[in-house]
């Protein structure tokens, strides 16, 4: 296929994968989907490979084609029909991410032709905690496990399934509303799909999604080619008790690249832990941030990688590891890890550490009218400095770029209220460039009701680079009786009407020796 | 008095002002940021207006656009509620860019020294938790203005819900004699970052209008005993007053693409044809819009990475434009665009060492006649086209002709994308749609996308170039207000809608009669946003009698959307007003009717994706109404180009627009 046409094909995937992204945002229910966008959407082959995505959640994306891998192995799939899932050891991310998958049969052909995914976080899918989002020792614990399952049989919903789903979780009603979005997504994904087919055929789109694959590594391995050939090694570390480690080793040699996680810390009792989908997501955007806008965002991204996990790893958690944060918080660190090394072979080119955290910070409890809620957001903080200046303020780094909920939408839905919502002042790392600046967030609870944090750089700060300093850690208050009381990295605790949660994020490291 | 006195429509662009009056007189000026009401003035003493009395001046203009662009605003004074300072640096806390490793925010962040936190607050249902201290606030903006604030904003949360602090602060305030913009005053909407980023620019823009409203006034005699007075193009496609555009320029942000919609639905749309999309293809970018009945107003927009929460049209624009580079990438697919060649060098074809372009590209096939461009004024370097896409066919390993068509095909596949975007996803069916094509190189595009998209036909109107400008003298007085009502029962809006717009109409009705409007010539438009319960995007919808608007909304949602939920009701979020006064009446110039065949000026050999041969190249001004022309053939004219390809003819309506259909 040659180079005109196939550009003209990546327009209409990623122009698809994007109208879904539409599609579900403006018809969602929860603050977490409609106002954060926290959800993602892409294409993949028949096989199961990501030909497309819209530029969404970075942690969502790089595992779309094991997502679509495991549901073709596992089910006997049929045209009209819509597979739902968010069991992480089977295609899933973590518990709240629940993928809807169509596989989509163009033009006559048996088997199908490609499959669209609609990706979304859920602000809740029981568990523990409300939000879904605490820390445990085990899955089964963290909310209701959703095995690869057909949510619509043939065109038609399966109501056993919507049932058993919504009968185990906090809040139905807006679940129920946010699952119509993901399937108006899919479907839309689906119609467009078999438009192109109508008009190119269903073989000759299925060759320009192989062709693209084969365009973004060919992109890819000019890239590693133009790094020196070597060998680097960095470890970085989450947050409790012993510190664990993320250790990676990267090599590169030609135009190949290993990332080898050996030395990283056995797998943990709490949900740190990352697993397969979760370190491949990692490595595939650190990958692609070496790229430039104009590599096509799909599997052949992934080719030229030799990911090597030891087993049983906090980065290769297995069933019935409880992974919750791993995919927020340790996906995060990873990056870290990978960029620290390739700091290494790419003096010049590597930023400073970011705020390595997303903040997770979730409510539950009832409303006024005495409706049940739940609410889940991330928290932005500072941006490491780089060669090119200082690290941005405030933005979200890394594996996510949700939005924050506006206030004034959050007070008009929840019981609370934002006491403070600003830059947090020096905590970016001192550098030539300096770091970015954190934010502090301070809620104050108008009822009863219960608040879970996760979140990690609370005792190392991120790291600074080329001579620039680390930033602050970031720290979380509850504020009770006009008296300050510093949190743990990860806790759930009972808040009571005038009683005020802050959290301080971290900044972002600095960038070069000050003079 | 009445807007029938209108004369003269005023198009003031980047590099030229265009001028047209009601009766088809034209004049063309160079445009000037220095001195506007200079070359204001050069045009009407050009149409030989230039002492005449009683005129009324409608005008576009881009001096807000360009402030906005070019981060070229007045240093603004900002006062927000006391724990937020930084709220508009933070916005809505993501990156633009996804995979960048150096991300930076989508807009620059406010000074921080012109801010001051101001103890308040409201809560969201509207009671106050903490009173304003007014004395300590009024203190506080003078010290920012002591800073060297030149406007100033106030910012407080909740305040689409309860604006009495924001209210009595902006009174004190311009009472003291300073330029204040309050945030719901301007947009009561909810979503505090969107309101206030849209005052905080209204802010950064009043002391520029104010100064280019002066200068206006200065250099036409407006107003007072010359009886002249202007009226300025909003970015919803209707005019307001240049006092009140000075007040709240934020609503001038699409003021001249405003024009060009107006222009076009005036200029092709009939009563058979009440659907037309939009093209308006410039050197580096490409404007696109869906008119389904008029022109179409949104309440929310973003511009130079700021969103804005005022009426504007819905103009979508892609990076795509004659002037848009192609290159090889490092995977070696094909890229057009969105890096441009700019006016210099400009394409390899102008002869100053520019790159190859989407020109070069049609020029090699044929399609620009070099010795034509422009009327024959400025000749192209067809070599030096030829030299350029040549490189790219030699790294390609294609043919040139091959890699000219192909350079085409990726330059339309951005643009069909554009096209899809405003039609196909928000539930527009483009086969029911003509496809009305403007700008230098609408034409040499539009045939081969309505293909495409299999719209039925292509309408090129006369004097492409002066759309926008007769646009200008053919908006009405326009005046769109919206307040954020959540919580209120549709049904008690539905039963008595009078009261419920009452506050709304009057200060519309106020504005516009202060325009000259007699309340007889008013019309008034209501609205209401609605959503399911739950849901954070609504769709606005005309008010109607008891459970109607409701109804509209469920066939909306499902147009676009594909499924609508009835069995759990509807939201109301907002009331939305549009008010406006009659559209002025223009003549239109009637062609003359020409029979039998139009002589074509050359022949030359056009390439297209089907073949090649020798093709007649005909002037547009040899064209006559009633005439038909076969595919394929090239059109020129001063400043466009059509093309006609094979397969397709052309017929001349009785306005003089070229309608473009495929034979059959």
């Amino acid at each position: 296929m040659n180079p005109i046409e196939l550009e003209i094909h990546r327009h209409r995937f990623q122009a698809i994968a994007e109208e879904m992204g539409i599609v579900l945002r403006n018809t969602a229910r929860s603050a977490n989907i409609k106002e954060r966008l926290d959800f993602s959407c892409a294409l993949t082959d028949r096989d199961g490979l990501m030909v497309a995505q819209a530029a969404h959640i970075p942690v969502h994306l790089g595992s779309c084609h094991l997502t679509a891998r495991h549901l073709l192995a596992e089910l006997e799939l049929e045209d009209g029909d819509v597979v739902m899932v968010n069991d992480p050891f089977r295609g899933g991310t973590h518990l709240p991410d629940v993928t809807l998958f169509r596989p989509v049969f163009l033009g006559g052909e048996r088997r199908a032709s490609f499959g669209v995914i609609a990706r979304a976080h859920h602000a809740d899918v029981g568990g523990g905690v409300p939000g879904s989002m605490g820390d445990f020792e085990e899955i089964f614990q963290e909310g209701l496990i959703i095995p690869p399952v057909k949510i619509v049989a043939r065109g038609r919903l399966v109501r056993d399934v919507e049932a058993l789903f919504l009968a185990n979780v906090r809040t139905p009603a807006e679940r129920r509303g946010d699952l119509a979005a993901q399937l108006a997504a899919v479907e839309r994904g689906a119609l467009r799909l078999a438009e192109s087919a109508a008009r190119h055929g269903a073989a000759r789109l299925r060759r320009a999604g192989r062709a693209l694959m084969d365009a973004a590594e060919r992109g890819m391995r000019a890239l590693i080619a133009a790094i020196p050939d070597g060998e680097h090694r960095f470890v970085d570390h989450l947050d409790g008790a012993d510190s664990p480690a993320i250790a990676v080793r990267v090599v590169v040699r030609g135009d190949d690249i290993v990332l080898d996680f050996a030395g990283c810390s056995p797998v943990l009792r709490s949900s740190l832990n990352a697993h397969e989908a979760i370190t491949l997501s990692a490595a595939f955007y650190a990958l692609r941030c070496l790229g430039d806008e104009e590599i096509p965002s799909n599997s052949g991204i992934l080719r030229p990688l030799d990911l090597r996990l030891p087993l049983d790893s906090v980065v290769s958690a297995r069933h019935p590891a409880p992974v919750a944060a791993g995919n927020v918080e340790t996906s995060q660190r990873i990056v870290d890890a990978i960029f620290g090394a390739l700091a290494q072979a790419l003096p010049g080119r590597i930023p400073a550490a970011s705020q390595g955290s997303m903040n997770n910070v979730s409510f539950g409890g009832r409303r006024g009218d005495g409706e049940p809620f739940t609410y889940f957001e991330t928290l932005a903080g500072g941006i490491g400095a780089g060669p090119l200046g200082p690290g941005a303020s405030g933005l979200h780094s890394h594996m996510t770029n949700t939005r924050n909920t506006p206030i004034e939408a959050f007070e008009a839905d929840f019981p609370l209220r934002i006491r403070s919502y600003c830059l947090r002042a020096t905590s970016g790392g001192a550098g030539r460039h300096p770091g970015g600046e954190g934010v502090v967030r301070e809620y104050e609870a108008l009822a009863p009701l219960s608040a879970s944090i996760l979140s990690t750089r609370r005792e190392l700060g991120p790291w600074g680079l080329a001579g620039g300093g680390p930033a602050r850690p970031g720290r979380n208050f509850l504020i009770r009786d006009g008296r300050r009381r510093a949190l743990p990295a990860s806790v759930r605790i009972e808040l009571q009407p005038g009683d005020r949660l802050r959290i301080e994020t971290p900044g972002g490291g600095g960038w070069g020796a000050s003079d | 008095m009445t807007r029938e006195r209108v004369a003269v429509g005023i198009d003031v662009g980047g590099t030229f002002t265009d001028f047209i009056t009601a009766d088809g007189a034209v004049a063309k000026r160079p445009s000037s940021r220095g001195h506007p009401g200079r070359v204001l003035a050069e045009g009407l003493d050009q149409l030989g207006l230039g002492g005449t009395r009683g005129l009324s001046l409608a005008h576009g203009t881009t001096v807000a656009t360009n402030a906005l662009l070019e981060e070229d605003l007045a240093p603004v004074g900002l006062l927000i509620t006391e724990g937020f300072r930084d709220l508009l640096a933070l916005g809505r806390q993501n990156r633009p860019g996804l995979y960048d490793l150096e991300p930076r925010p989508a807009c620059a962040a406010p000074d921080p020294a012109l801010i001051a936190e101001i103890a308040e607050r409201v809560a969201a249902d509207g009671s106050i938790l903490k009173a304003l201290d007014l004395e300590a606030a009024r203190a506080a903006a003078h010290r920012l203005m002591a800073r060297g604030a030149e406007s100033l904003v106030i910012c407080f949360l909740n305040s689409y819900r309860q604006p009495a602090h924001e209210r009595v602060l902006a009174e004190i305030l311009r009472a003291d004699g300073l330029a204040v913009t309050a945030s719901a005053e301007l947009a009561a909407e909810f979503r505090e970052f969107e309101r206030f980023s849209t005052a905080w620019v209204n802010a950064g823009l009043m002391p520029l209008l104010g100064r280019y409203a002066d200068d206006l006034r200065r250099a036409l005699d407006l107003g007072g005993r010359s009886g002249r007075r202007m009226v300025v193009m909003q970015s919803d496609g209707g005019a307001i007053g240049l006092e009140q555009a000075a007040r709240e320029p934020v609503r001038l942000l699409l003021s001249g693409p405003a024009g060009g919609l107006v222009g076009a639905w005036a200029g092709a749309a009939d009563r058979e044809r009440r659907r037309l999309v939009t093209f308006d293809m410039g050197g580096t970018s490409t404007d696109v819009a869906l008119l389904d009945g008029g022109p179409p107003v949104v309440g929310r927009a973003e511009l130079g990475g700021r969103p804005l929460l005022v009426p504007i049209l819905d103009i979508h624009t892609v990076g795509a434009g004659g002037g848009s580079i192609a290159r090889l990438d490092r995977g070696g697919l094909l890229k057009v665009g969105p890096a441009s060649a700019g006016a210099d060098p400009g394409p390899a074809c102008y002869g100053r060492g520019g790159p190859a372009t989407v020109t070069d590209a049609h020029l090699v096939l044929g399609r620009i006649p070099p010795g034509l461009f422009l009327g024959g004024s400025f000749a192209l370097d067809e070599a030096a086209a030829r030299a350029r896409v040549g490189e790219l066919a030699a790294q390609l390993g294609l043919g040139l002709e091959r890699v000219a068509l192909g350079v085409l095909a990726v330059a339309e596949a951005t643009m069909e994308r554009a096209l899809r975007r405003i039609s196909l996803e928000r539930g527009h069916d483009p086969r029911r749609f003509a496809l009305v094509a403007f700008g230098g190189a609408g034409g040499l595009h539009a045939a081969s996308l309505a293909a495409r998209l299999e719209m039925p036909e292509v309408v090129v109107p006369r004097d492409p170039g002066l759309l926008s400008a007769r646009g200008m003298l053919q908006a009405p007085l326009r005046k769109e207000l919206a307040r954020t009502v959540l919580g209120r029962a549709l049904a008690e809006i539905e039963a008595a809608p009078a009261r419920a717009f009452a506050d709304l109409e009057r200060r519309a009705r106020a504005e516009l009669r202060g325009e000259g409007l007699a309340a007889a010539e008013i019309l008034v438009e209501r609205l209401v946003d609605l959503r399911y319960p739950g849901q954070s995007y609504e769709l606005s919808v005309p008010l109607g009698a008891a459970g109607r608007s409701g109804e509209a909304f469920h066939l909306l949602h499902a147009q676009r959307y594909g499924f609508a939920r009835p069995e759990e009701g509807v939201e109301l979020v907002a009331l939305r007003l549009r008010a406006r006064g009659p559209a002025p009446r223009v003549r239109q110039p009637r062609p003359r009717r020409v029979s039998g065949r139009p002589k074509p000026v050359e022949s030359r050999r056009l390439v297209f994706e089907d073949g090649a041969g020798t093709c007649p190249v005909y002037r547009r001004e040899d064209l006559g109404s009633g005439q038909e022309l076969r595919g394929p053939a090239v059109i020129v004219e001063y400043s466009a180009t059509t093309v006609l390809p094979p397969g397709h003819r052309l017929e001349v309506d009785r306005r003089g627009a070229l309608v473009i259909r495929r034979a059959r």
